[in-house]
């Protein structure tokens, strides 16, 4: 008997941000495709065999895949909803097809998520902007802020090898001295409206309880930070970068680095 | 330290191109900075998202490639 091959259907959203990769140009192979359906259906909360899932994908804003590495037109696509907080370049920053990285130089160049939060005395459960993370490729350490923005709440990231800073709706989710390695993933959020957490690799690395601050007011920078003017913390090189809403747990964090590593690895990217 | 690429350009060719789309990189704004010693400059990838511009610039101004460190840039002041 004669078996039917069956189409392979993706995830609908998976299938949106695939075709707007490749209408800009972009390249996917099957292997890659399959590896982006996997990380749509992850932050659905599908079941993985490998790592728990949580249904997250309501409360993502933008996060920036870089399944190319190659302009703002195809790595700056938002995968959560293409066409919406796609990022633009200034300065032209150096990207990597290989690496799928894009490195910025810490003087004249960053993205613009071209998401600004709404409004500086919004409500914990009303703001659209309550974390933020990025994953960096490079180790060297910041002078400043290297990405986020100043205006109303403070949401921004710095990190050195021997310190790091992580604030967030103008409350601080880390200040502290430390000796980890730069280019990890480095996020923080809220897990309701008086406990902000700091993370690393996924892992939880400081809970505070700190009253909700205020939402931040100003676009969010990738490579810089958005004050009155640009402002630099030294040259840096990313591969993945998102920003949330809403009340992030520890699993859903964790879950969010094991999918983006295992989305990495589908494209020859290992992540630490 | 590390060392990037800059091009050299006139103050008045960068404040025109400032934040203007490349039609060759869509998504892709011009941005310039200024050094401590008062030089203006971009990044050298910019000739590549702006050729025409630069080609137009390159008949009457001699372009020069230059490398600088993040100390020949003024220090963004600390945030907290």
């Amino acid at each position: 008997m004669l078996m039917k091959a069956s189409a392979v259907a993706y995830d609908t959203d998976a299938q949106t941000y695939i075709n707007a990769v490749i209408t800009a140009g972009g390249s996917l192979n099957t292997t890659q495709q399959n590896g982006i359906d996997r990380w749509f259906r992850d932050m659905k909360g599908q079941a993985n065999g490998s790592y728990s899932t949580y249904n997250v994908f309501s409360r993502i804003m933008w996060a920036y895949l870089f399944t190319q590495g190659v302009s703002a037109a195809r790595d700056g696509i938002n995968a959560k909803s293409p066409g919406t907080y796609n990022f633009t370049d200034t300065g032209s920053p150096t990207y990597s097809s290989s690496n799928l990285t894009v490195a910025y130089n810490g003087s004249s160049q960053y993205s613009d998520t071209n998401h600004t939060p709404n409004g500086e005395f919004t409500t914990f459960a009303n703001s659209d902007l309550t974390g933020i993370g990025v994953h960096r490729t490079d180790t060297n350490n910041d002078t400043n802020a290297t990405m986020g923005e100043v205006g109303g709440g403070n949401t921004f990231i710095k990190t050195t090898a021997t310190f790091e800073v992580m604030t967030l709706s103008g409350s601080a989710a880390m200040n502290q001295a430390q000796t980890r390695s730069v280019n990890r993933l480095w996020a923080c959020s809220w897990a309701s409206s008086s406990t902000i957490n700091a993370y690393y690799n996924g892992a939880n690395v400081k809970t505070s309880s700190i009253t909700w601050g205020n939402t931040a007011t100003r676009s969010v920078y990738l490579g810089a930070f958005h004050g009155a003017s640009p402002g630099y913390g030294g040259a840096n090189t990313i591969d993945f970068a998102y920003g949330v809403k809403g009340a992030w747990s520890d699993a859903e964090q964790q879950m969010m680095y094991n999918a983006t590593k295992a989305l990495k690895a589908a494209f020859g990217i290992t992540w630490s | 330290m590390e060392k990037s690429f800059f091009i050299v350009i006139p103050r008045d060719f960068a404040f025109d191109l400032q934040s203007r789309e490349s039609r060759v990189n869509p998504g892709s704004l011009f941005g310039f900075a200024q050094t401590i010693d008062g030089r203006y400059v971009c990044s050298s990838n910019c000739i590549n998202d702006f050729p025409d511009e630069f080609a137009l610039l390159g008949q009457n101004f001699d372009l020069s490639v230059i490398t600088l460190e993040v100390e020949d840039f003024p220090q963004t002041p600390p945030i907290k």
